[in-house]
């Protein structure tokens, strides 16, 4: 009977249940639409990637070669034997370039390639070549391009090294377009490629010949007693198979991490939302206590209605992620990408509306009990608010206390050990500290919100309660509703916390990558000329000549011996007073090291490089056993010379291990002309960049033995890695901020329809139309701005100490930018969440808004 | 005239100057079959100065005469004047600033903001409208309506009459043309209603304040200069320095139940 007044309530305010309901609605899309683009990722995986084509009914895995292939060949009852090369070869080009080298026969069951223009390579000394590596390298149909030869023996660096040239005669299409590859004869890539770079044999049966046979015959040939070295191509493909989706797996455990934070938000979402509806229905609640109703049967029948709008949600939820699944391929297949469409996995959709409903079965509970104890006598009341307490219970505070105690204990014991002496795997125990620290104080905020809200109202609405009655009123109707307030703005918190956290590794180790970059790459450009040869000074006075171009310094290299190291090092006398903007960085030390000379400042580094003194990179020091202040003897050949370890860079320039002055390497025997020559683009910019990359390629033919290297391309490279990492993760939090923009959106639409009355009111006693909208939207972005400081203010000190967790030198950057723009965007979108409800409440008259029965 | 101080009013107000007057105004709600005609037609002015009650019983259109006379709500036809303004031809926002500066209200559930302290309360169409208030005015209505220690207390922390009279000083505050009272006692006991009523007079009597009651007591309309009876949408009759006796026998003469 109670159970039906309640859902015949639900029935005839739809909209009000599917509001209710729309965070879980949001994660279990979220979920379902998870299982959707998994099964998809492996079915295209297991479709497109498998290197050994279904044609294939043996493969020969034992470390083959050529000679291999040819015996294989032989072997009686093989129909076809495809070498697989996995190779590089240089291209022979001022600038290092490198192609990808397949052995394909181009054409039959067992080639992986698809001829589009041209003609398969027939003989040595041709090449067909991906549309990618044609475009990126430019290397059209009929060019003729030189290629390196990498020497047989690599550890040999005297070794003479040659080159041979090749014909590409056409262009192909392969699985894997993201390369830039040449395919050619087996003959000819195992000539490019070393040998013992030979992957694997895929043999083709001819009809009507027995496997066994075949199998037999291939394992006379290779000459491993290894019994698994010859497999069957069903099992070769099961094995690769696997071994992708053993990594999808990986990536979609990932991924569903952040799914489940976002339906943990979402439950965050809903048990407030519950809270808001129930609290609205007091005085039909009470009065159904009035006239009878038991407590218990009153708190079971919002519980059934609690499970009733968890279904509807996760129902929704499903379709959403269905019709989206339908959708995005249709979308793909226009930017000309084929994705299969997902099928419909029925067991899945039933799990994940189950789950659905349990998870708004248990955050329906606390607030139906709560609801159900209302006394009878609220009926009778006649306040038109439901204001609700402002403070927390006393357990709420104990409880609260004791976490926020946890928190702050896990956190100092982690910053303690973060402090003392490292020992290995120490690491993993502090980041596990860090992470219950962080846990710990996000369930203490959730008890202790409401006493937290208050305080961090009154400051961040401080500039707004200056700017008028409206501003007044919004922060005060905030502040009315602290649980409320403190209930939505915990969940946007959580979000950000994530999002400040990184961006704050994201930076510090940007600015890490930069700091190594900078040291390692000091200019944009380097110029190389190959073993034995120099940079000719015509080539220097030239590039000194040339506007393009600035801070052009020539250096020497030679390879040396640091004092008791087997390894060899290379030692330089590049001179670092003469490079551009950047240069190396003193390794960072915290002063509180002992046995460690203070750390000196950035600037004094080049200085400090002079006759038998030294710059020495930290792993070689290391290795040597050096300290800064040591005596070290350097060894080239026979001739020796002691020096005096300066400095000690964390990153060097070129990679060199020692950094020593001219008359050092003269000492050393070292041959007068230079080596290398490095220069900066005078101009910034890509086009600058060009111009100076044109300029040095003109002054700088192939034939001298000179080769450039653009290190400013490689630094951008890191950079975008690093930029692209940290998108990925932003674009998996968004979907936690995505369910606590519905949280704020929805409370501001609750928050409207209780405040109907009091809209009247502020529109009677003359609030515009527009005032009242922007006072609306303004609680609601205050949600969000409470909720940005309060995740910025939690993210902060776990970001600094889970980087501190993987290098406690480093220090931490904060972007206080991009963390500001967060708090912008944050307030932006939850304004833009709340101005629906605001207009609607605006557009109603006053006199309707005053007559209705609050 | 709001330069002018506070007890400089009441002769500058008297006369029988018109402050608000409803011309031929009708109101219909709803379409087709389902229409009600909540005003039929009423024509009818209210004094400057001067305390008046619109009585009449449940339906008979009082509440609305009431909410187009303040422009809370607009009219099918005719005209609301206020002050000489048709209310009726003006856009929202213009309403909204009639609203703000020359009208005050009282509501029967006191309506005040909960969040708000009684000073912010009263303050707050002052507030809307970017204005400070004259603290010589602000003291003097405190004062005249008993809330001096009680400023800092939220609404949850008065009794209805102490709610009511803040609603009242707040009505008052912007030295409106018109104070618009909607039941005013309707949600207080008899002797905090008396109180109520008292202040009201007292405003109009003091102050040189127009006060248009709507009211379907009696007794409360006894306190009024002039009662202005109304049924099924019509004005039905006029009694003019009523006490609770000739309101009760005018009611029953008209044949309107009281």
């Amino acid at each position: 009977m109670i159970l039906r007044t309640q859902l015949s309530a639900l029935a005839r305010r739809p909209a009000r249940a599917l509001l209710t309901g729309m965070a879980l609605t949001i994660a279990a899309c979220a979920v379902f639409g998870t299982a959707l683009s998994h099964q998809v990722v492996r079915q295209v995986a297991v479709e497109r990637l498998s290197q050994t084509p279904a044609t294939t009914d043996l493969v020969v895995t034992a470390t083959p070669t050529l000679d291999t292939l040819r015996k294989v060949r032989a072997v009686p009852g093989v129909a076809e034997a495809v070498g697989r090369v996995d190779g590089y070869v240089e291209l022979e080009r001022i600038s290092s370039a490198y192609l990808q080298v397949n052995a394909d026969p181009g054409s039959g069951p067992l080639a992986k390639v698809r001829l589009t223009r041209g003609r398969y390579p027939s003989a040595p000394h041709e090449l067909a070549v991906t549309r990618r590596a044609a475009d990126r390298l430019k290397l059209p149909v009929g060019t003729v391009v030189s290629l390196r030869l990498d020497a047989p023996d690599t550890s040999d660096p005297d070794a003479p090294r040659r080159s041979v040239r090749a014909t590409v005669t056409g262009l192909v299409e392969a699985a894997d377009d993201g390369l830039e590859a040449a395919y050619t004869t087996d003959a000819f890539a195992a000539q490019l490629a070393v040998v013992d770079r030979w992957r694997q044999i895929d043999v083709r049966v001819a009809p009507g010949v027995s496997l066994d046979a075949v199998r037999a015959g291939l394992a006379a040939v290779v000459d491993s007693d290894a019994s698994d070295s010859i497999v069957t191509g069903a099992q070769a493909r099961v094995r690769e198979q696997k071994e992708t989706l053993v990594d999808i797996d990986v990536v979609f455990v990932a991924m569903s991490l952040f799914v489940v934070l976002a339906v943990i938000a979402a439950a965050l979402v809903t048990a407030s939302t519950f809270r808001i509806v129930f609290a609205q229905r007091l005085r039909q609640l009470a009065l159904l206590r009035a006239v009878g109703a038991d407590r218990r049967v009153l708190a079971r029948a919002l519980a059934a209605e609690g499970a009733l709008t968890g279904m509807v949600a996760g129902v929704l939820g499903v379709l959403a992620a269905s019709a989206l699944g339908l959708l995005v391929p249709l979308v793909l297949r226009g930017f000309g990408i084929d994705v299969p469409r997902p099928g419909f996995p029925v067991g899945t959709a039933v799990a994940v509306v189950a789950g659905t409903v349990l998870v708004t079965m248990l955050t329906v509970l606390a607030p139906a009990f709560a609801a159900a104890r209302v006394a009878p006598l609220e009926a009778l009341r006649t306040a038109s608010t439901t204001a609700g307490r402002r403070g927390i219970g006393g357990v709420r505070a104990v409880v609260g206390a004791l976490l926020a105690g946890g928190a702050v204990l896990s956190g100092a014991v982690a910053a303690a050990s973060l402090n003392g002496s490292r020992s290995p795997g120490q690491g993993t125990m502090v980041l596990m500290l860090v992470l219950c620290s962080f846990v710990l104080a996000f369930l203490a905020l959730i008890a202790l919100g409401p006493v937290v809200v208050r305080p961090v109202l009154a400051v961040v609405s401080w500039p707004l309660r200056q700017r008028g009655a409206t501003g007044r009123l919004a922060a005060s109707g905030v502040g009315a509703a602290p649980r409320r307030a403190a209930a939505v703005s915990t969940v946007v918190a959580l979000g950000v916390a994530l999002i400040a956290l990184t961006l704050v590794v994201g930076a510090t180790t940007q600015a890490a990558a930069d700091r190594q970059a900078a040291s390692v790459a000091p200019e944009d450009f380097n110029v190389v000329a190959d073993d034995g040869a120099v940079v000719p000074d015509s080539v220097i006075q030239a590039a000194r000549a040339r506007a393009e171009l600035t801070a052009v310094v020539p250096y020497r290299t030679a390879t040396v011996r640091v004092g008791a190291s087997r390894s060899d090092v290379m030692a330089t006398d590049l001179d670092l007073r003469q490079l551009g903007a950047r240069g190396p960085q003193p390794e960072p030390r915290p002063a509180s090291e002992p046995g460690q000379p203070q750390a000196r400042p950035a600037t004094d580094a080049p200085d400090t490089v002079g006759s038998r003194r030294v710059a020495m990179d930290q792993a070689v020091a290391r290795a040597a056993g050096v300290r800064s202040g040591d005596s070290v003897t350097i060894m080239l050949g026979q001739r020796t010379l002691d020096v005096r370890v300066a400095v000690i860079l964390d990153a060097t320039p070129l990679g060199a291990g020692i950094i020593v002055s001219p008359t050092d390497l003269d000492q050393l025997g070292v041959p007068r002309g230079p080596t290398g020559l490095l220069a900066d683009a005078a101009r910034p910019g890509e086009q600058g960049r060009t111009a100076a990359y044109q300029a040095l390629a003109a002054i700088s033919p192939a034939d001298q033995g000179l080769r450039l290297a653009v290190l400013a391309d490689q630094r951008d490279q890191t950079r975008e890695e690093t930029d692209v990492l940290i998108l990925v993760l932003l674009a998996l939090i968004s979907l936690t901020v995505a369910v606590a923009v519905v949280g704020v959106g929805i409370t501001a639409a609750l928050s409207v329809v209780e405040r109907v009355r009091e809209s009247g009111l502020l529109r009677a006693v003359g609030m515009s139309r527009g005032g009242l909208t922007a006072m609306l939207t303004t609680e609601a972005a205050l949600y969000g701005v409470l909720g940005a400081t309060l995740g910025v203010l939690l993210g902060l000190p776990y970001a600094a100490m889970s980087i501190k967790t993987f290098d406690s030198t480093v220090p931490v950057e904060i972007p206080f930018g991009q963390l500001a723009a967060t708090v912008a965007v944050l307030t932006a979108l939850t304004a833009l969440a709340g101005l629906l409800p605001a207009r609607r409440a605006a557009r109603l008259s006053p006199m309707e808004a005053l007559a209705t029965d609050g | 005239m709001r330069t002018e101080s506070f007890q400089q009013v009441p002769s500058a107000r008297s006369g029988a100057a018109v402050a608000v007057a409803a011309v031929d105004l009708v109101k219909v709600y709803g379409v087709g079959e389902t229409a009600v005609r909540a005003l039929d037609g009423v024509t009818v002015s209210f004094a400057r100065a001067r305390f008046t009650a619109i009585m009449g019983p449940s339906g008979s259109g009082k509440s609305t005469l009431m909410h187009c006379l303040a422009g809370l709500d607009q009219a099918t036809s005719g005209q609301a004047l206020l002050g000489g303004t048709d209310l009726t031809v003006l856009p929202d926002r213009v309403l909204t600033r009639v609203r703000r500066e020359r009208v005050g209200f009282v509501f029967q559930s006191f309506n005040l903001l909960p969040q708000l302290t009684a000073r912010q309360n009263i303050t707050l169409p002052l507030d809307l409208a970017g204005r400070r208030p004259d603290p010589a005015r602000f003291d003097d209505l405190v004062t005249a309506l008993g809330l001096g220690d009680r400023l800092g207390h939220r609404p949850s922390e008065l009794s209805g009459g102490q709610q009511q009279r803040v609603a009242l000083a707040r009505a008052l505050v912007a030295e409106p043309d018109v104070v618009f009272a909607d039941e005013p006692t309707g949600a207080l006991d008899s002797r905090t209603g008396a109180e109520v009523l008292e202040l009201l007079r007292g405003s109009v009597r003091q102050f040189g304040q127009t006060v248009v009651m709507v009211t379907h007591d009696p007794g409360a309309a006894a306190y009024a200069d002039r009662v202005v009876v109304l049924a099924d949408g019509r004005i039905a009759g006029e009694i003019d320095s009523p006490d609770p006796r000739s309101v009760t026998e005018a009611l029953r003469r008209l044949a309107v139940p009281a």
